[in-house]
């Protein structure tokens, strides 16, 4: 039997703390996908974001007593979580997406991903394009790439981001409003590039 | 408003983030006027239409149902058994190879193994090393060692063993002939210190033994009147039990070896070399010396 889902995050917590399996279930499905999806967006890869999430409520199997309401929601402590664990992971593997010191993107399947769309920033809502906008994400650096998929993806506000990322509002804020401009860059810099290609006759072009 | 404050604000305008009032009424005035921002607004909401739709893309997207799986199994163990929370981790099977469990414990494997690697070249190294110096060693040495760690019945027995008296000449077929290197330099001495008796005993015993030269050698008459040095040790104390025996080796050695023996040396003659008996043991190490004239 499922618990209702009006009781409270702190509520079932509680009931986890206690050892009762149905509270840690019901926080596990009501959370999971958030994290999950923060992991994958984050990474880019869909095993990494089930281990992190796994190990993301191992974690708070572990330590539910270092949750602090009055510090942030439990989404936002468990992002935080799961953006040490990916972070982590990254560092070990170097799996994502690499970055040059201008941010260019290197993913050539993103490149090439983004080459066939028109005109992405007039047509953002097609499937290939949302693959490159999310291309686009996971060429940013990680710092700001966080804060936008934690306040755009997510629809964070600037409060909940600065508890789970652990630095102030005005740094969310600021971090953001760069990620936003690099993201635009990104896709326009993506666009003109394969216009110039196209013009030139590269091999590319002739691909496509 | 102007450019500038509107470049502050234009991310949450964009976005359509809740905001005061006036400054979003404020922001669309300015964009009304100026084509520049006008232009950078729309581009930030289509950037969010696009991130939009990205996370509508998302947002069936969830963890896979092994995770719960997983988690549900580790819960029941973590509550049954109530184990450390360190060893929790090992309860849940890895998802996948890059699990972090796996990882980490994978990583205590690699040290471990490190580790034996490490403590087996430094094993391999030092017993190579022992063989290697058996090999070098001459089998006197291998046969004079062993016994060189009697205990003192030993030395008592060898003091009342006639067949080793003082007066025993060494025998010519233990006379080397002419030179035989530097085994003093050669070949270590015995880690062990014998007695200060004992070299005493060694050196008086050949201070008095005649030297007999090889056979093969004809005895000269210059020689029969060789005036010697008494025995110097050069063991510092180190020497073989008296029933090794040794050999008497004759050597000429540069004259300055005079002085490291702290004996006169007269500097007109020091390019001459000069003669010289070595008393070796059966190991092969040079126990005493005396110069000869």
């Amino acid at each position: 039997m499922a618990l209702a889902d009006d009781i409270s995050d702190s509520e079932l917590l509680q009931r986890l703390r206690a050892g009762e399996e149905e509270a840690f279930l019901a926080l596990y499905r009501r959370r999971q996908s958030g994290v999950y999806r923060f992991a994958l967006q984050m990474s880019g890869s869909e095993n990494i974001a089930d281990d992190v999430t796994q190990e993301v409520f191992m974690t708070l199997m572990r330590e539910a007593h270092k949750y602090d309401a009055a510090r942030g929601t439990l989404q936002a402590f468990l992002f935080g979580i799961a953006r040490h664990l990916v972070l982590r992971r990254a560092d070990k593997e170097q799996r994502f997406v690499p970055l040059s010191a201008d941010g260019e993107i290197h993913n050539s399947s993103a490149a090439e991903t983004y080459a066939t769309t028109v005109d992405p920033l007039h047509d953002l809502t097609r499937r290939e394009t949302i693959e490159a906008v999310r291309q686009a994400v996971l060429a940013l650096p990680t710092r700001y790439r966080e804060v936008v998929v934690l306040c755009d993806l997510h629809e964070m506000s600037y409060i909940e981001a600065a508890t789970a990322l652990d630095c102030a509002v005005g740094t969310v804020r600021s971090r953001l409003h760069r990620a936003r401009s690099l993201l635009a860059e990104k896709l326009r810099g993506a666009k003109d590039e394969d216009a110039a290609s196209d013009i030139v006759g590269s091999p590319r072009s002739l691909v496509i | 408003m102007n450019c500038k404050a509107l470049e502050i604000i234009i991310s949450d305008v964009a976005r359509q983030r809740l905001m005061e009032a006036t400054l979003r009424d404020a922001a669309h005035t300015h964009t009304q006027d100026c084509s520049a921002c006008a232009a950078r607004l729309a581009q930030g909401r289509q950037l969010s239409v696009g991130l939009r739709a990205l996370a509508t893309f998302d947002e069936p997207k969830q963890a896979s149902a092994q995770v719960e799986a997983n988690l549900v199994q580790a819960f029941r163990k973590h509550h049954e058994i109530a184990p450390p929370a360190a060893a929790l981790s090992t309860v849940v099977a890895p998802l996948s190879s890059t699990s972090f469990a796996a990882t980490q414990s994978s990583r205590f494997t690699r040290w471990a193994i490190a580790a034996a690697a490490v403590i087996f070249i430094v094993l391999a190294l030092v017993v190579w090393r022992l063989q290697h110096t058996g090999k070098n060693a001459s089998p006197n040495i291998q046969q004079a060692v062993q016994p060189t760690h009697p205990d003192k019945s030993d030395f008592g027995k060898a003091e009342n063993d006639k067949s080793i008296s003082p007066e025993m000449p060494l025998t010519p077929d233990k006379i080397a002939s002419p030179f035989v290197g530097d085994s003093h330099n050669k070949l270590k001495p015995p880690h062990r210190q014998a007695s200060g008796k004992d070299a005493a005993r060694l050196t008086s015993r050949l201070a008095t033994t005649p030297v007999q030269p090889s056979p093969s050698t004809p005895i000269e008459p210059a020689e029969q009147e060789e005036i010697a040095t008494p025995f110097l040790s050069l063991t510092q104390g180190y020497t073989l039990p008296m029933a090794e025996g040794g050999q008497l080796v004759r050597v000429e050695l540069p004259r300055s070896a005079l002085l490291s023996f702290g004996l006169p040396v007269n500097a007109a003659r020091l390019n001459e070399p000069v003669k010289a008996d070595v008393v070796v043991g059966n190991d092969g190490i040079a126990r005493a010396i005396r110069f000869v004239r």
